[in-house]
């Protein structure tokens, strides 16, 4: 059957079939393409985090020996925004737990601070344990 | 007519290029991530380890603190020289070189060093120049 053309409508529409696959393997490649980047993403954004614990956690430490955390509580954690500074529990970004515990020795005390990295939502990031020793009396 | 005919292989070969550059950028951003997130790991190792070198330092200092006051034993690898007294810690690759003066009324710190040792990649084969 033809049309007034002289041309079958099966071959008029002939180049549906390979033009569909072709836009069907660019969907598809960009749905891939879509996800690795997404991953890139993610995977920045932990390290973003995980660096950033770190340093908070190393900051602190040091803070911690000079004596500057030494009455921290252990159930109100301190609050950091992405830019490290102290923030409030709004907006924070990082929040950190210090937990103390005194061990006596010969001579002294050995006070131990275990200081743990968490996202606002409790997930751990990274931990460090601090120690620091203190003679009798002080 | 025929010069302005729509030709499918040149959409093809365009689209097949960005195609390539995409995947490329993407493979080159996951790399990068991926690099970012290893070099802060290998931070967090170092501040690991570094922090462990400082345990270990104020143990030390407990324990000559104790000597010193009559009430335990020198810690082993400490030397005695004249009125200082000396160690060096190591912990992994990091040594702690601490040193006290001592007074009359207790002693001071006088040294509290900590040095990374360097490690030489040996995995990587490099050229060697032939030696004449």
């Amino acid at each position: 059957m033809q049309n007034e053309y002289g041309i079958a409508p099966s071959r008029r529409l002939g180049f549906m079939g390979p033009l569909l696959l072709f836009v069907l393997l660019f969907v598809a490649g960009c749905g891939v393409m879509a996800c690795v980047f997404l991953r890139a993403a993610a995977v920045s954004t932990r390290a973003e985090s995980y660096n950033a614990a770190v340093s908070l956690c190393r900051s602190e430490a040091e803070c911690w020996r000079a004596g500057q955390l030494r009455g921290q509580s252990e159930t109100e954690p301190l609050y950091f925004d992405r830019e490290l500074a102290p923030a409030d529990a709004d907006n924070a970004a990082y929040c950190l737990w210090i937990a103390q515990s005194v061990e006596p020795t010969a001579a002294g005390q050995l006070q131990t601070a275990v200081i743990t990295a968490c996202t606002p939502a409790g997930e751990e990031i990274y931990r460090i344990e601090a120690q620091a020793y203190g003679p009798q009396g002080e | 007519m025929e010069a302005k005919r729509f030709r499918m292989g040149s959409i093809t070969v365009l689209f097949a290029v960005i195609a390539l550059c995409v995947s490329i950028f993407g493979a080159l951003t996951v790399a990068a991530a991926v690099s970012d997130l290893r070099e802060a790991q290998r931070y967090g190792q170092y501040v690991s380890q570094l922090n462990q070198c400082q345990n270990a330092g104020q143990q030390w200092l407990a324990q000559v603190d104790a000597w010193l006051k009559g009430k335990g034993e020198l810690p082993q690898g400490t030397v005695l020289e004249n009125d200082r007294i000396s160690a060096q810690l190591q912990q992994n690759d990091i040594t702690l070189s601490v040193c006290l003066q001592l007074e009359e009324e207790g002693y001071s710190i006088i040294r509290w060093n900590c040095t990374a040792q360097w490690q030489p990649e040996t995995g990587l084969n490099l050229w060697q120049p032939e030696t004449p």
